[in-house]
């Protein structure tokens, strides 16, 4: 397992009004396998996702990480570590309600997206100026042929790299953003909603671009409201359900579950 | 007469440039209203005064005492106040009124320990440099070699590196800037050490013409959020064509009329871009939702 989930909880506010909104969750997410998380409005799924990434604390639990490298290393646990850390250790993710960033260029958030420190040090360009100029050098080329793979040759984005984020439609936004996270050195992905407001030909890009990222021995752990870009994806599919996981199985067998048919579906 | 009031207006505008760029560095990069400025910029001029007068330090060595001193004060009241209100999600209104009380609690010491009066530097008669009509003292040449070098040196920090391109990602959103692997607090850190910096360079290099007292600070705040607001949010070099814009237009002022309008000119000035362009005189349209 890549991830392996135990007994998370999670509470908001105190007393009489609190509430659970993770209650005891468990998860694992195998490593090379597309993990879809399903589940309602309120369920707790963005929720784990700020859990995994690190932007949210305060949570009773554990989650351990398989580091992924040429070594087999101890899993790490991600409880304690913060958001930025827990990025570099190859664990990138795409927001529910976030596109590019929207006053840099598409070639800068590209750049970005490498979780590539080199150069982080304010300084660093005074001391190994040739070195840094050949890693940023190597980074644009990188951000062309990740363009160029997923969207052809002479695509428009290719002119497009010094336009800013905000120039780009929402759904060209979370396209470029999935595009930006093969900039990484990422083995696992978290995507909130890959498709949430995007057109129907985009949405075929996002799957095309998924089983790409899949192929390159990636892991993904997807929320996804829409059933049929689920059911064409994932690998195995885990339903959620007042803040626990209900089921887990393949596709069909969550989709021809009569609780989550009633209660998700809506279809009797 | 008219060039030497442009040129003094000139001069003038590197130092709003620079109280500016002290100002929009925290503020474009956290948001936070840093009202705070007001009392960095009044400790960096008596930091330089105590230095200079009575721990007797030469004048360089008094500048630079004072540059590190506010930088790490900057850097005090980040870790102290701003970063613990970051932590817990306070609004920015929040940040806002612990600024103010910052600033309070900072001007009221200072004027505790140094007193009320005004104090200046150097009395002595300014040796000046004639330029045909063109007069300059020797201070305002100060002022305009070291400001335009820390600025030149403030564009290839942050245009050279990837430092630059980190703070311009944080401004523009603290989650996604974190998604990919950099460090919040590090970068806030280096960014309000830069701020107090470039407020105490702007404090020193006027304190050292025309003297300092403690309640120097708010019309230099004033001015600086003008600048900025002039030049167009989200940019540095924004502040240099505001601070430029301002401080030539509040010499004009002084040409045309008297030195009691500057004022009541740099807010009209301040509403008529809020009313006819607020995005800044280097802000271009965006999407609007």
């Amino acid at each position: 397992m890549l991830l392996k989930i135990k007994n998370i909880t999670l509470s908001f506010a105190k007393g009489k009004d609190s509430f659970k909104i993770l209650n005891g969750l468990n998860l694992d997410v195998p490593k090379g396998k597309i993990t879809a998380l399903i589940g309602g409005n309120g369920a707790g799924k963005t929720t784990l996702f700020n859990i995994i990434s690190g932007f949210q604390k305060d949570f009773s639990g554990e989650i351990s990480y398989c580091h992924c490298g040429l070594d087999p290393q101890p899993p790490l646990r991600l409880e304690n570590l913060r958001a930025d850390k827990i990025s570099r250790l190859g664990i990138g993710r795409l927001f529910q309600s976030k596109g590019l960033l929207p006053h840099l260029t598409l070639l800068d958030n590209m750049k970005l997206c490498s979780n590539d420190t080199s150069g982080e040090f304010p300084f660093a360009y005074l001391f190994r100026n040739k070195k840094l100029l050949a890693i940023e050098n190597e980074k644009e080329m990188k951000a062309k042929n990740i363009l160029t793979q997923l969207f052809g040759e002479n695509n428009k984005y290719l002119g497009m790299l010094n336009a800013m984020g905000c120039d780009f439609s929402y759904g060209e936004q979370r396209l470029l953003s999935l595009a930006g996270l093969f900039m990484g050195n990422y083995d696992l992905l978290l995507l909130d909603e890959p498709t949430a407001g995007v057109n129907p030909v985009y949405i075929e890009n996002i799957k095309d671009i998924i089983r790409k990222m899949v192929a390159a021995g990636k892991t993904v752990l997807l929320i996804e409201h829409n059933m049929l870009f689920v059911k064409d994806l994932a690998d195995i599919v885990a339903y959620m359900d007042d803040g626990q996981i209900k089921f887990t199985g393949t596709p069909n067998e969550i989709i021809n579950n009569q609780e989550v048919k009633n209660s998700y579906l809506g279809i009797e | 007469m008219f060039l030497q009031f442009i040129i003094n207006g000139i001069i003038t505008g590197v130092l709003y440039s620079l109280s500016a760029i002290g100002f929009a560095l925290v503020y474009n990069t956290t948001r936070i209203f840093h009202i705070a400025v007001a009392a960095l910029y009044v400790a960096g001029a008596y930091i330089f005064y105590f230095a200079f007068h009575t721990l007797e330090f030469p004048l360089w060595a008094a500048g630079i005492l004072a540059l590190l001193f506010t930088a790490i004060l900057s850097i005090l009241t980040e870790i102290s106040v701003y970063r613990p209100l970051y932590r817990k999600k306070s609004s920015l209104n929040t940040a806002m009124i612990a600024s103010i009380g910052i600033m309070t609690i900072l001007i009221n010491g200072i004027a505790l320990l140094f007193g009320n009066e005004t104090k200046v530097l150097d009395n002595s008669i300014q040796q000046v440099f004639t330029f045909g009509e063109i007069i300059v003292t020797l201070p305002q040449m100060g002022q305009a070699i070291i400001g335009i070098i820390l600025i030149a040196a403030l564009f290839a920090f942050l245009g050279f590196s990837n430092f630059g391109l980190e703070v311009r990602a944080l401004c523009n959103d603290a989650a996604l800037f974190e998604i990919s692997g950099f460090n919040v607090k590090t970068t806030r850190l280096i960014v309000f050490a830069l701020s107090g910096v470039f407020l105490a360079a702007g404090s020193c290099l006027t304190a050292y013409d025309i003297g300092m007292d403690p309640h120097i600070g708010m019309p230099v705040l004033i001015n600086a959020m003008v600048a900025m607001i002039i030049g167009g949010t989200g940019r540095i070099r924004a502040c240099i064509v505001g601070g430029l814009l301002l401080g030539i237009l509040q010499a004009l002022v002084v040409f045309q009329f008297s030195a009691n309008w500057q004022n009541a000119i740099t807010f009209l000035v301040l509403l008529l871009f809020l009313f006819f362009k607020p995005q800044g005189i280097f802000g271009s349209k965006k999407r609007l939702v």
